[in-house]
C-alpha cells in the first residue's frame, strides 16, 4: 500500500493560510491587544478541539467494534499530529492569562467575595499546571494510539486490535474528565462567577461536530488528490449521518442549557445568555449562530443524496467547521467586558486566525498522514470495511 | 460454503420450522407451574396496588408520607423510575436498528413489550398525584366550556403529558407493526389446532378471526416486505428523537425549577443516560429469566447478554460522569446553597440512600470490564438487579434530599415513606409483571420474522 503523496499546491495553499493567520494575529496584537488575546484564545481552543477530535473518533470506533470505519481510521488517528503545535499555542496563551482571566488579578480577587472563595482553584500556577497536565496526557495517549495502530501495518497481528480497544477505552474515560476540566479552565472561567453543569457537554458537542466535519474535509481532499480510493459513497453516507447526528446533538445540548438557564432565571446563571442576547451586536451574532450552526446544516443534511456525495458533503462540512469556530468565538468573547463596554471581536483577525488554524492543522496532519500507510492494512476488519454497504 | 462456516456470532442455524416451534411453544402449551406461581404473586401485588389506590381515594393523600417541604415523594420517584425503564425497548428497536446492531433482533420484541408496560405503570403515578384523577382529561388542551380554564403551556409537567403520550403511541405502533408478520404466522398456524369441545371451538374461531384482523392481510410477498422495511426505517428515524425526548422532558420537571439539587442544566442528557442504564438492566433481568424458562438459549445467547452488559458499563460511566460534574460544579460555584445540597447528600440524614446509589450505580458496572464476568450468568443477573436498585435510589436522592431541607430551617422535615408508599412501589412491580407474564403467554417473545430474515441473509451471504 502506497502512502499518500502531498501535492505541492496543497502545501502552497496551507502555507498561505498559515501566513495569513500569522499576519492577522500579529496585526491584531499591534492594533488592539485587549481584543487580540481573546481572539488568540478562540484560535487556540479551536485548534485544540480539532486535534483531539480525531483520536476521540478513532477510539470511539475501536471500542464499539465498528467495521465500516476502518478505512478512514488512519486519517482520524493522524489528527493528533496537530496537537504538539497546539500545545505550543496554548502555552503561549499562558502569557495572556492576565489579560484574559479576571481571577488572575490579585486586586480584583481581594475585593470579590466569590473569586476569593474560588482562589484555591482559580489561580495562575495551578491553572498552568492543570492545563499542562491535560496536554501531556492527551499527547501521550494520542500518540500511543497512533503508534500501536501503525505497528499493526507490518506485524498484521490480530491481537493488536485487542490492545487498541484497551487503549481506546482508557483514552475515552480520561478524555471525558480532562476535557471537562479543560473547558471549565479555559472557557468557563472567563466569566469566573458563572457556572453551569451542561457547559462541558456543550464544548464536547462542538468538538464532536467539528471533528466529523474535519474528517470529511480531510477524506474528500485526500481523495481529490488520488488517495484513499477505498472510501466509497457508502462510507461518506455514514460520515454524513454522523455529521447530522452531531448537528442535532449540539442543538439539543445548546437548547437544554439555554432554555433551562432562561426558565430558572437565576441571576448568577442567566447573565451568560443575557450578555449574549440583549445587546445589539451580540444579539445578532447569537441569532446568526443558532441559524447557521443548526438550522441550515440540519435541513441540508436531511438529504440522502447529499450525504452520499463527497463533493457536496465537503461544502457543508466546511460551512459547519467555520460555524464551530464562530461558536468558540461566541463562547470566548460573548461575556467579556472592557471598561464597562462589551467587547466586540476584531472580525478580520478572527477570520485570519481561522485560516491560520486550518493551515497549521492541515499541514501537520497531512505530513503525519503521508508517513504511514493510508489505511490500516494490517487490520483484520479492513476487508469488511472495504466491502461495506449500507443495509438500509 | 456451508452454513456452519458463517462466522456471524448471532447465526442460529436452525430451520424455519424449528424457529417457529421454539418461539411459539410457550403460547401453544398449557402454562407451567412456575408461570402460575409467578402470575399469582404478580396478580396479588396488582390487587394490593388497586386496594391501596382505592383506600387513598377514600381516605385521601394523607395516608402517604408526603409533607410540606417534601411534596414529591415516592410517587414521583416511582414515576421517573418506570419511565426510565421504558427507555430501553424503543432504543433497542429504533436506535440500535439505525446503528445496524444485529443482535437487537432477538431481544427487541420483549424489550418493546417491557417499554409499553413500564410506561403504562409510570403513567399511573402522576395520575393519582394530581389529586383528582377523574379530572385528568383537563391536561389535554381542547375547546371546552370551563371558561378561561386552559392548560399551562409553561409547565414542564404539561410537556410531560405530550412527551410521554407521544412516546407511548409511537412505541405501541412500533411494537404492533413488528408483530404483524408474526400475527400472520400465527394465523397460518391455527389450521393445526382442533377443538375438543363446543366452547373450545368457539374460542378457536374467535382467535382465528382476531388474528386474521390484526395481521392486516399480510401475505409476505416481496412487495409487502419492501414496504415493511421502508416503514421500519422511517419509524426508527422518527422514534429516535422521541426516545431521547421523553427523559429530557422528565428531567425538565426538575431542572426548570430553582431548587438547588434540581436545577442543573446537565439534567437532560444525564437523565437520558440514566434511563438507558436502568432500562438495559431491566432488559437483562427479564432476558436471563426468559431464556431460561422458555429454553431460548439458542436465540438469546451469551453474546447478547454480554453486549447488554457492555451497554450497562458505558451508560453507567456516563451516569457517574454526570454525578461527578454536578459535584465539581457545585464545588466550583462558590454558591453556599448549591454546595450545601451536595454535602447534605454525602453526609446528611439521607446519606445512606446516596451511598446505596453510589455503590450500585457507580461501582457495580465496573465489573463489566471483565469478559469473564460478562459471560457469567449469575454475575450478570446480580448486576442487573443491583443497577435497578441503584437507579431507583438515584431518583429517591434527587427528589427527597433536594426537598427535605427547605431554605428556612424551620421548614425542614424528614420524609418517611409510609407502608402505603412502599405498598404502591411494590404493587407497581405487580402491575408490570402481570402484564409481562400475560404477554409471554400470548405473543411471540422474539420477533420470529426478523430472526428468519437475518437467518436467510446469512445463508445468502454464505452462498457467495
Amino acid at each position: 500500500m502506497d502512502s499518500f503523496k502531498i501535492p505541492a499546491n496543497i502545501n502552497k495553499i496551507l502555507f498561505a493560510f498559515i501566513g495569513i493567520g500569522a499576519i492577522s494575529g500579529a496585526l491584531g496584537f499591534l492594533v488592539d491587544p485587549q481584543k487580540a488575546w481573546p481572539g488568540f484564545l478562540s484560535f487556540g481552543f479551536f485548534l485544540l478541539i480539532l486535534s483531539l477530535s480525531g483520536t476521540f473518533f478513532a477510539a470511539l470506533q475501536m471500542i464499539s467494534g465498528a467495521k465500516w470505519s476502518v478505512v478512514i481510521r488512519r486519517v482520524a488517528e493522524s489528527t493528533v499530529a496537530a496537537l504538539p503545535v497546539t500545545a505550543v499555542f496554548i502555552i503561549l496563551l499562558f502569557f495572556g492569562i492576565h489579560s484574559l482571566y479576571e481571577w488572575s488579578h490579585a486586586d480584583v480577587v481581594a475585593n470579590d467575595h466569590i473569586l476569593h472563595q474560588k482562589e484555591g482553584y482559580l489561580n495562575t500556577p495551578f491553572f498552568i499546571a492543570r492545563v499542562s497536565g491535560y496536554l501531556v496526557l492527551w499527547l501521550i495517549m494520542g500518540y500511543l494510539l497512533r503508534k500501536v495502530s501503525i505497528s499493526q501495518d507490518t506485524t498484521k497481528n490480530p491481537e493488536t486490535r485487542t490492545k487498541l480497544v484497551k487503549i481506546s477505552a482508557a483514552y475515552i474515560l480520561l478524555f471525558a474528565y480532562t476535557f471537562t476540566f479543560a473547558s471549565i479552565d479555559l472557557l468557563m472561567s472567563l466569566q469566573p462567577h458563572w457556572y453551569t453543569t451542561m457547559f462541558p457537554v456543550y464544548t464536547f458537542a462542538g468538538l464532536g461536530l467539528s471533528g466529523i466535519a474535519t474528517l470529511i474535509i480531510l477524506v474528500v481532499t485526500i481523495q481529490n488528490y488520488g488517495g484513499l480510493k477505498e472510501v466509497t459513497a457508502e462510507h461518506m453516507h455514514d460520515l454524513g449521518k454522523f455529521l447530522f447526528m452531531f448537528t442535532v446533538f449540539w442543538a439539543y445540548i445548546a437548547f437544554s442549557q439555554h432554555m433551562l438557564t432562561w426558565y430558572a432565571n437565576l441571576p448568577e446563571e442567566t447573565y451568560f445568555i443575557e450578555t449574549r442576547i440583549s445587546s445589539g451586536f451580540w444579539k445578532y451574532f447569537t441569532i446568526v449562530l443558532w441559524i447557521f450552526h443548526f438550522l441550515i446544516p440540519f435541513i441540508l443534511l436531511l438529504s440522502r443524496d447529499v450525504k452520499r456525495d463527497g463533493k457536496r458533503l465537503i461544502k457543508i462540512a466546511w460551512f459547519i467547521l467555520f460555524m464551530c469556530f464562530v461558536d468558540v468565538v461566541w463562547l470566548v468573547f460573548g461575556g467579556l467586558e472592557h471598561d464597562g463596554h462589551v467587547l466586540i471581536p476584531l472580525m478580520w483577525m478572527e477570520a485570519g486566525l481561522f485560516l491560520g488554524a486550518i493551515g497549521i492543522f492541515g499541514y501537520t496532519v497531512l505530513q503525519a498522514y503521508s508517513k504511514a500507510a493510508q489505511i490500516p492494512v494490517g487490520d483484520q476488519n479492513l476487508k469488511a470495511s472495504m466491502n461495506f454497504h449500507q443495509t438500509h | 460454503m456451508s452454513l456452519e462456516s458463517v462466522k456471524n456470532p448471532f447465526h442460529i442455524g436452525k430451520t424455519f420450522k424449528q424457529i417457529d416451534d421454539d418461539i411459539m411453544r410457550p403460547m401453544e402449551t398449557f402454562p407451567s407451574k412456575t408461570w402460575w406461581i409467578a402470575f399469582l404473586i404478580a396478580a396479588s401485588l396488582l390487587a394490593m396496588f388497586a386496594g391501596i389506590l382505592i383506600y387513598s381515594f377514600v381516605k385521601g393523600l394523607g395516608i402517604f408520607g408526603l409533607n410540606n417541604p417534601v411534596g414529591w415523594g415516592l410517587y414521583i420517584v416511582n414515576f421517573v423510575f418506570w419511565v426510565g425503564i421504558g427507555h430501553a425497548g424503543t432504543l433497542i428497536s429504533a436506535i440500535l436498528f439505525l446503528f445496524r446492531q444485529r443482535w437487537r433482533t432477538s431481544i427487541n420484541r420483549a424489550a418493546e413489550a417491557m417499554t409499553i408496560f413500564a410506561v403504562m405503570v409510570a403513567a399511573i403515578f402522576p395520575l393519582i398525584h394530581v389529586g383528582r384523577p377523574w379530572f385528568v382529561f383537563w391536561v389535554f388542551p381542547y375547546p371546552n366550556e370551563r371558561g378561561p380554564l386552559w392548560v399551562n403551556w409553561r409547565s414542564p409537567l404539561l410537556w410531560d403529558v405530550f412527551a410521554i403520550s407521544t412516546y407511548f403511541i409511537i412505541s405501541l405502533q412500533f411494537w404492533y407493526m413488528g408483530l404483524v408478520p408474526d400475527f400472520a404466522n400465527m394465523r397460518d398456524r391455527q389450521e393445526r389446532f382442533k377443538a375438543r369441545s363446543k366452547i373450545g371451538e368457539l374460542l378457536l374461531t374467535v382467535k382465528k378471526i382476531t388474528l386474521r384482523v390484526i395481521s392486516l392481510g399480510w401475505v409476505g410477498s416481496a412487495k409487502t416486505w419492501h414496504h415493511y422495511e421502508k416503514m421500519v426505517l422511517i419509524l426508527s428515524a422518527l422514534a429516535t428523537p422521541l426516545v431521547l425526548s421523553v427523559h429530557t422532558i422528565v428531567s425538565f420537571d426538575f431542572a426548570t425549577s430553582i431548587i438547588p439539587g434540581w436545577h442543573a442544566t446537565i439534567f437532560p442528557p444525564y437523565f437520558v443516560a440514566g434511563a438507558i442504564y436502568s432500562g438495559f438492566a431491566m432488559v437483562l433481568t427479564l432476558m436471563i429469566i426468559m431464556r431460561r424458562t422458555f429454553k431460548l438459549e439458542d436465540y438469546i445467547t451469551m453474546k447478547h447478554l454480554e453486549n447488554i452488559g457492555l451497554v450497562i458499563l458505558v451508560t453507567g460511566m456516563m451516569v457517574s460522569y454526570a454525578y461527578t460534574v454536578e459535584f465539581v460544579i457545585a464545588a466550583y460555584s462558590a454558591n453556599k446553597v448549591e454546595q450545601y445540597v451536595f454535602m447534605n447528600r454525602l453526609a446528611g440524614p439521607y446519606a445512606w440512600a446516596f451511598w446505596t446509589m453510589f455503590a450500585c450505580n457507580v461501582v457495580s458496572p465496573h465489573f463489566m470490564w471483565f469478559k469473564k464476568l460478562r459471560n457469567n450468568l449469575t454475575v450478570l443477573f446480580i448486576i442487573s438487579i443491583v443497577v435497578n436498585i441503584g437507579m431507583w435510589f438515584e431518583r429517591f436522592v434527587i427528589v427527597v434530599t433536594s426537598l427535605h431541607r427547605d431554605y428556612l430551617p424551620s421548614s425542614w422535615d424528614m420524609y418517611v415513606p409510609t407502608i402505603y408508599d412502599w405498598g404502591m412501589m411494590l404493587g407497581s412491580f405487580g402491575v408490570f409483571f402481570t402484564f409481562f407474564l400475560l404477554f409471554v403467554r400470548t405473543l411471540p417473545v422474539i420477533a420470529i420474522a426478523e430472526v428468519k430474515a437475518d437467518e436467510a441473509n446469512d445463508s445468502l451471504h454464505a452462498a457467495h
